[in-house]
């Protein structure tokens, strides 16, 4: 079951569940993500294994359609600069490891696509569609430097 | 070698004492909260209320005993409170402890054989010429251990118990024996552990489940009897070939001890073990004579109760279809390789090839959600409206 399908069934279920949930919502989208844990252990001992990260994403999701005036419906910039600097952290410790006659050449022109995508997901207030779109950028980041690392250019 | 166990940890991990009187327990002011507590001998445990006051320790984490004291204002109720939790470890040579206290604890058996004589021997031997090692290290780990993180999350505990068929009540101790013993496992090695959103460790299938079971697999078979003791099979097997030899005369343990290459000592406690499992009888009821030991139940074919980690790791993957592994170890690819690696093959193929970065999928949008719950959705938005207003 998506982690979606699993907490709207909860929320159905429980009063007590939907109160929490509202009660983060209303207070902020970091109190709605640092409380995930909490939906991820309820969820998991219904029998439902889903990772903390989708049940992160779904809850996020779930604040805009369910509760789209509270503040955790809103875009969370602090949230997406936390994300956007460990990913940018794995990209620099990728480029270090690269040769200095190679680092001219990384091409990272697959990045761009993925780029558009995360504008676009941040401008529309989706957070999954952000994620899925940076990961994609820093997979095609590290692809990148990984075949140029292949092609002996390590330091 | 518990002596040797306990040189890694510091002495206030645990109280050892080679006999205690009756309510020792009770009456002691050692701390024993967080400790072993260490008996160099089963029958330095005297009396059955000591037996009791001991199981409450290991069952409960505390003991709570009301006595009667005399004072100056007359007999006057005290009330004694000891708090755990507290662990044992006890050695004994006795075939077995007392019955309920056994249940509570995993009995490890001295293997027995000649090989084994001589690897002891061989290592004294080497231990008289060597320098004493620095334990001050695992002094530190232990030391470092109780302030570090203790919480464990076991992901597919659910999936273990649903695995382990419930053959026996003893099992309900034993499974949760198992699960500290992984937890413990977990806790050990937390510094290659990942942590979930809670900051809990959490325990894998690979690493963590794959190390205990093969220190308890046998334990909780034969503490459950759907295996047999090695040693035990090994002599009811030898007391078979001899009475086929003899055209069924009974075996002495003489002669059991000849057949195995062990001294009789050794034999005799084999022999009563496999009696008190009901494997061998013995047709001599004075024990002053010899015994004449015949075959007794047939041996039954060994039902390893813990599942392996293959099966968990099925078991998990059923309940999670097309999530991330629950034990943070890589995904095997089909063909056996892992996936981390198909990957790099992957790339590496596509340089060589000359292919590049396919650009993302147009058609659908990455992480594409689940659009199928209408229904729910304007269920769950009724429900917390009138949440609301019932508040207000």
């Amino acid at each position: 079951m998506k982690a979606r399908t699993a907490l709207l069934e909860l929320f159905k279920e429980s009063s007590m569940w939907r109160a929490f949930f509202r009660s983060c919502c209303e207070t902020s989208p970091s109190r709605l993500r640092s409380q995930a844990w909490q939906f991820h252990g309820e969820l998991n001992d219904r029998g439902n294994y889903i990772q903390t990260d989708e049940v992160e994403d779904a809850l996020l999701g779930l604040a805009r359609d369910l509760l789209p005036d509270t503040p955790a419906a809103h875009w969370d910039a602090e949230w997406a600069h936390e994300l956007c600097k460990d990913t940018l952290a794995r990209l620099e410790r990728a480029y270090a490891g690269l040769s200095a006659e190679v680092k001219d050449t990384v091409d990272l022109s697959a990045q761009e696509v993925w780029d558009e995508r995360m504008h676009s997901a941040g401008l529309a207030n989706d957070p999954v569609a952000f994620r899925a779109a940076l990961d994609g950028w820093t997979r095609a980041g590290l692809e990148a430097m990984e075949q140029l690392r292949i092609r002996g250019g390590a330091a | 070698m518990v002596e040797r166990v306990l040189s890694f940890v510091p002495a206030s991990a645990y109280y050892a004492l080679t006999a205690m009187s009756e309510r020792t327990l009770a009456y002691s002011e050692e701390p024993i909260k967080h400790r072993f507590l260490v008996i160099y001998e089963a029958a330095g445990i005297s009396g059955e209320f000591a037996t009791y006051l001991m199981r409450s320790l290991l069952s409960e984490g505390r003991v709570r005993y009301e006595t009667v004291e005399k004072t100056s204002e007359g007999m006057k109720p005290r009330l004694i409170e000891r708090e755990g939790p507290t662990g044992l470890i006890v050695t004994t040579t006795a075939v077995k402890l007392h019955p309920e206290n056994e249940t509570r604890l995993l009995s490890l058996t001295v293997t027995d054989t000649q090989e084994q004589t001589r690897a002891v021997m061989a290592a004294l031997a080497e231990e008289a010429g060597e320098a004493t090692p620095d334990l001050a290290t695992w002094h530190a780990f232990q030391v470092w251990l109780e302030s570090a993180e203790h919480r464990v999350w076991i992901p597919y505990a659910r999936k273990l118990a649903d695995l382990i068929p419930p053959v026996a009540v003893r099992l309900r101790r034993d499974f949760g024996a198992l699960l500290n013993l992984i937890r413990a496992h977990a806790l050990l090695h937390q510094a290659n552990r990942e942590r979930d959103g809670e900051g809990r460790i959490v325990a894998t299938i690979e690493e963590d489940y794959a190390a205990v079971r093969e220190l308890v697999v046998d334990l909780v078979g034969e503490g459950v009897e759907t295996t047999v003791p090695k040693t035990v099979r090994e002599s009811v097997e030898a007391v078979k070939r001899l009475r086929e030899d003899s055209k069924g005369e009974p075996v002495s343990v003489a002669e059991l001890a000849r057949k195995l290459k062990l001294d009789r000592s050794t034999v005799s406690r084999r022999a009563r073990s496999a009696k008190d499992r009901g494997y061998l009888r013995d047709l001599e009821d004075n024990p002053r004579k010899h015994s004449r030991l015949v075959l007794g139940d047939d041996l039954p074919d060994d039902v390893q109760i813990l599942p392996t980690p293959d099966d968990v790791r099925a078991s998990v993957k059923e309940c999670a279809p097309g999530s991330a592994r629950l034990d943070g170890a890589q995904e095997p690819h089909r063909n056996g390789q892992y996936s981390k690696d198909a990957y790099k093959a992957c790339s590496r193929a596509r340089v060589q090839e000359g292919i590049k970065t396919p650009p993302p999928p147009s058609g659908s949008e990455p992480g594409d959600i689940d659009n199928h719950q209408d229904d729910i959705i304007e269920e769950v938005r009724d429900l917390l409206a009138s949440d609301a207003l019932e508040e207000v």
